[in-house]
């Protein structure tokens, strides 16, 4: 008897009936829990964004921004003895070489690496909230990054170099600058 | 090539110069291996000296390293492609 009824249920009139209404079911659970994942997910990007930003804008006054200033200082002593130089009437050809050699006791490469991930993030925004980070470091590296007087030797420096976060980076700043240059 | 001393004043700077500019070493030759050995820091390979000339005659037009055009994605070259031969077809209609 109970075997009857379990082989041929499913054949019955009510159960073809409650068998579409359970498929519909089933797609709806189907399509509303890929709904949430799809905004959880963008929920959990959207957190990784939040952090990272936060923990840049952290990070950079201690360590990042010491060795940033310090480097501004130093290239402006050597942009001094450069000037000493001129006006002591050494030639054009001493000047490069000495701009080259007093650059090379800089610690403008160690600057470079400390940065050149932020390059990397700044090429992606859904790493990163661009404004806020670009307004954290900006008016101090582009002091150094659009220094136009050390621009030819940063160019040797930065010629098919590894460190391919820091033309975006340049890129960045130079957006910023010419954007607070037009606001005043 | 020796380690440069650390220089902390600009007085320091032109003193070290000057010794150099003494001992004869301002060359372009020693200026292509301080920049070698400043590319080193980050393992990058030395560049020769005609590279080197390139980069600086670049510098002196204003092409930096971020202003030189990047490689283009296929779709973007046909499409620039496409509008090259487009204009050049029209030009060609209109003259006739």
């Amino acid at each position: 008897m109970i075997t009857q009824v379990v082989l041929t249920w499913y054949q019955q009139t009510w159960w073809v009936g409650t068998k579409e209404v359970l498929i519909l079911l089933g797609f709806l659970v189907a399509a509303f829990t890929y709904r949430r994942n799809t905004v959880v997910r963008a929920q959990d990007v959207k957190a990784g964004q939040i952090q990272r930003t936060f923990e840049l804008m952290r990070q950079y006054p201690g360590e990042t921004r010491a060795l940033v200033l310090k480097v501004t200082r130093q290239l402006d002593d050597v942009f001094n003895a450069l000037e000493v130089l001129k006006a002591q009437g050494e030639g054009e050809d001493v000047i490069k070489q000495s701009r080259t050699d007093l650059l090379a006791t800089v610690d403008l490469i160690e600057l470079l690496h400390r940065i050149d991930p932020w390059g990397f993030l700044l090429k992606h925004p859904e790493h990163l909230f661009i404004d806020e980070a670009a307004n954290t470091f900006s008016s101090e590296l582009s002091r150094v990054l659009l220094d136009k007087r050390f621009s030819a030797d940063i160019d040797q420096i930065m010629q098919q170099s590894s460190m391919m976060g820091i033309p975006e980076l340049i890129e960045v700043l130079k957006k910023y600058e010419a954007l607070s240059n037009r606001r005043f | 090539m020796q380690e440069p001393f650390k220089l902390d004043t600009p007085e320091k700077m032109v003193a070290h110069i000057l010794q150099m500019k003494a001992t004869g070493q301002l060359t372009e030759e020693n200026r292509l291996a301080t920049i070698n050995r400043m590319r080193a820091q980050s393992g990058d390979r030395p560049l020769t000296m005609a590279e080197h000339l390139a980069i600086e005659a670049d510098s002196n037009k204003g092409i930096h390293f971020y202003t030189r055009t990047k490689p283009q994605s296929f779709f973007r070259r046909l499409q620039t492609a496409l509008k090259r031969s487009r204009d050049v077809f029209v030009s060609a209609m209109r003259k006739s």
